[in-house]
């Protein structure tokens, strides 16, 4: 068999070896695996996506990005940790198998067609990485590069969209007769903006709708683009475009992926690419591109993966703490940092006039903002597919936790003044955010482990009770319940402050009270 | 020096190409620029010229198929002057131009099945890798298409000497066309066959009936009629002279040393490394073996002198494996129609 492993050579061992298959039956199907891996078109019984996701992603690890880091660390058990310098920089080596989020997420985006911006400095590999993706989903490196937008000054909306035909333009009578030449880029399965905050104001709203709403429109014709992953590129994304990047397109970023810095140890390898001219988007083995039909399938089964109740409700919990602003508003459901923005208030006199919490503790005081919806659907879909490339199923915790800080980059807006940052060893994650939402999440999940939710929720036990459905719920049942929505209440309104948690709780304590007091009102009218 | 369809394809992909064969030299170092240039001249070449003359369009993307492979083969000595399977390389040479109208259709699927198989017929012991790369051209007069050549070469590597393959290669045959099928099985389209699901049926029940004679022939005896295994001195596997059990429609062989799961039929035998505990394993069977080497099956008996003093043997419902202290061989006796 073979020793070496030449330039195209995609792994045919497992890429993630799990449990070892039970016997093997004889199948004729066997005499064409050998040396040649994958040479069966895959819709007839080929690798499953999940293993060709991981062929992709250690083949562009192991050959087409020179140095990279392994910044998504997974332990399979204990594990070597060394300390560094006065600032105590831990040093892990990981025992799991671990991954580069340069490369991963991209890919990941890839798998589920989100949009994804690669920000960093000139020259670390982000239009490459993009090209990269343009490549596996099966289009020449031609064609990829001619369909790459690059955002300048001077972008017009015709620019980014079409034409108008000119004859048409002389000649029609109405805006239906006027046929538009949409650029060529709109009906692709990758789609790559390059430099997207030097785009000008008014093309970033253009932008905005095939980005968001999956079609352009130019002179009322209307043009539907296919499902696409998006790779937005950005030089400085903290307002050092040439045009500031309107809120709707910052919003509509799913996951921000960091381009780390280029490792010196690797300029021999630098050397050699120089030398002989290598460009691996023109080498990708044709074995890791993927069909329309195949990238169609991943998505479909990266929506099959399992997320957990007890990973739904410490995503609930971790999400929860952030919109709650108790000096917003008098009444209860208006106590959220949106009303104060929305009012144009200065947020730090209102977070001031906050007493007797503990601001330390409270998460949500170091946030500006909470979540969207839109986002935290972002976390559930990129969970699920984090888990589906590592071969698994179901979600796991570490997941979530190694994904979130990604799909959330953009999303959270730290307060740069909140008192965490001033606690020693936290200066650098006003700096750091990929860091900050990772510890952000770590310390919602010691508080959620500390407050024996997993085994202790009144919530959750009734939530339960209500998924089962009203129907043949007897008028004792439910005023029953009700009580005991009123009980939870009273208990917790004795000594308990408000907290993003608790707030939520409550709202939704409230929304079954008001269900059951509707259903009672009913079966009275009955 | 190279002209013709292979020659403009490279000139016009000059830098790709170069940079390709830089890339796979970075990793592997010891790859040769004149092997792989002569290796491109006498065997790429010749079945990028075959696919040009059938199909130019698809010349350029066979081309970049059969680069790509080359290289990565090249680098790992499947082909090339340093190979340790001549028939890759034979088969690359010869067989492939044969296979362009199908290389046109399906390139990699085509030319990598078709090295694949030559690699595990090649590294099968008792397989015939030649006698594959020969049945594949009567092939292509009758399939349609790469997928039903392809399937039709599975049912081929069977009769190759693959006996492993032989049940699931049977009803591979009930799925292709029945020429295609006849032609797999060695027969002749045009000659008068019983239906294909009696004949497979008929194969299926008896791995020593051969194709040509699809029901048991009447002067059927019982004879040997496969000697399988050798001494390790002499390239064989066993260190010992092994014992044979049964297990299931198959045998199992062990030297003491080493556990085999033997597979046989008309085409040949296969062994296969097995984990399995010998002590457990029984089965009833028609065949019997005295001390004197004589043989029953039925009212059927017969006299094998070799067999005397056997000192293992298992049956299944259509054979007896006999080993002897003085032999590193598993005598497979069956009845069967001609002397073997």
């Amino acid at each position: 068999m073979p020793k070496a492993t030449p330039f195209q050579h995609v792994s045919e061992a497992p890429t993630h070896p799990g449990p070892k298959p039970a016997a093997k039956v004889f199948d004729v199907a066997d005499l064409y695996k050998g040396p040649v891996a994958n040479v069966q078109p895959s819709q007839d019984g080929g690798a499953p996506m999940d293993e060709k996701l991981r062929q992709a992603y250690f083949w562009i690890v192991n050959h087409a990005i020179i140095s990279p880091h392994y910044d998504l660390e997974y332990h399979d058990g204990p594990h070597q940790t060394f300390t560094f310098g006065d600032t105590k920089t831990k040093v892990n080596l990981p025992s799991g198998q671990s991954y580069s989020s340069f490369v991963l997420l991209p890919l990941l985006n890839f798998a589920v067609r989100r949009r994804c911006l690669l920000v960093g400095g000139p020259g670390r590999g982000k239009t490459s990485s993009a090209i990269l993706m343009g490549v596996l989903a099966g289009y020449p490196v031609k064609e990829v590069r001619r369909g790459m937008q690059h955002g300048q000054p001077q972008m017009t909306i015709s620019d980014l969209l079409g034409n108008p035909l000119p004859a048409d333009l002389v000649n029609a009578k109405s805006m239906d007769e006027i046929h538009i030449s949409w650029r060529r880029w709109l009906g692709m399965r990758v789609k790559i903006i390059d430099e997207y905050n030097r785009i000008p104001t008014r093309t970033q709203s253009a932008l905005l709708t095939v980005l968001g709403d999956n079609y352009a429109e130019l002179l009322d014709q209307i043009y539907e683009c296919p499902d696409a992953a998006w790779y937005l590129t950005a030089n400085d994304d903290a307002g050092g475009g040439t045009y500031q990047v309107i809120e709707a397109l910052r919003d509509r970023i799913d996951i921000v992926v960091k381009t780390l810095h280029f490792n010196n140890r690797f300029l021999n390898e630098l050397l050699t690419r120089i030398e002989e001219g290598i460009e691996p988007a023109e080498v990708v083995p044709p074995q890791i591109i993927f069909t329309g039909a195949e990238t169609e399938r991943m998505y479909t089964d990266v929506m099959d993966v399992a997320l957990p109740p007890e990973i739904r409700r410490r995503m609930e919990f971790f999400a929860s703490q952030f919109e709650f602003l108790e000096p917003a508003a008098e009444q209860l459901e208006y106590k959220t940092k949106d009303t104060a923005k929305l009012a144009g208030v200065d947020f730090h006199l209102l977070a001031a006039q906050e007493t007797g919490k503990d601001r330390l503790k409270d998460l949500g005081a170091q946030t500006k903002n909470g979540l969207s919806v839109r986002a935290l659907m972002t976390v559930m879909i990129f969970a699920k597919a984090l888990t589906y490339f590592r071969g698994n199923r179901v979600v796991a915790l570490e997941d979530v936790r190694q994904i979130i800080p990604f799909v959330l980059h953009d999303k959270l807006a730290p307060d740069p003044d909140a008192l965490f940052f001033e606690a020693p060893g936290n200066a650098a994650l006003r700096i750091d955010r990929v860091s900050w939402i990772r510890r952000l999440f770590d310390l919602a999940c010691a508080e959620y482990d500390r407050l024996n939710l997993d085994k202790d929720d009144p919530v959750a036990a009734l939530e339960v009770e209500f998924a089962q459905g009203l129907q043949g719920v007897t008028e004792q049942e439910a005023r029953a319940r009700l009580v005991k929505i009123e009980r939870i209440l009273a208990e917790w309104s004795k000594g308990r402050k408000l907290y993003g948690h608790i707030y939520d709780d409550v709202l939704k304590l409230k929304y079954l009270h008001q269900r059951y007091t509707n259903y009672l009102k009913w079966l009275m009218y009955k | 020096m190279l002209s013709g369809p292979f020659a403009q394809i490279l000139e016009a992909n000059r830098s790709r190409f170069n940079a390709r064969f830089a890339e796979a030299r970075r990793i592997q170092p010891r790859l040769d620029p004149l092997i792989f240039a002569e290796c491109l001249r006498s065997t790429v070449a010749q079945v990028v010229e075959a696919v040009h003359h059938v199909r130019p369009e698809k010349a350029a993307e066979a081309a970049e198929v059969l680069y790509d492979l080359s290289l990565d083969l090249l680098g790992q000595e499947f082909l090339g002057p340093n190979s340790r399977y001549p028939f890759i390389v034979e088969g690359w040479r010869f067989l492939l131009p044969r296979l362009s109208r199908f290389i046109a259709e399906a390139p990699r699927e085509v030319v990598g099945s078709t090295t694949n198989a030559l690699y595990n017929l090649s590294t099968t012991p008792g397989a015939r890798p030649g006698e594959w790369a020969a049945s594949l051209p009567k092939l292509v007069e009758v399939c349609p298409d790469a997928p039903t050549l392809l399937r039709a070469g599975q049912v081929a590597a069977w009769r190759a000497g693959m006996a492993h393959y032989r049940l699931s290669a049977l009803d591979l045959c009930r799925d292709l066309p029945p020429p295609v099928a006849l032609t797999a099985l060695g027969l002749s389209p045009q000659a008068k066959h019983p239906p294909l699901d009696t004949l497979i049926d008929s194969l299926k029940a008896n791995p020593w009936l051969h194709p040509d004679s699809h029901l048991p022939p009447p002067t059927s005896h019982l004879q040997i009629v496969s000697r399988v295994g050798a001494f390790r001195g002499f390239g064989g596997l066993f260190l010992e002279p092994p014992l044979v059990w049964p297990a299931g429609d198959d045998f199992v062989v062990s030297d003491g040393e080493g556990t085999w799961l033997l597979m046989a039929d008309v085409f040949g035998a296969t062994f296969h490394r097995a984990d399995i505990k010998v002590s457990s394993l029984k089965a009833s069977s028609p065949f019997t073996i005295n001390k004197a080497g004589s043989v029953s099956f039925g009212k059927t008996s017969r006299a094998f002198p070799e067999l005397a003093n056997a000192n293992s043997s298992a049956g299944n419902n259509t054979t007896l494996a006999v080993t002897t202290p003085l032999s590193h061989a598993v005598y497979l006796i069956a009845l069967a129609g001609e002397e073997r």
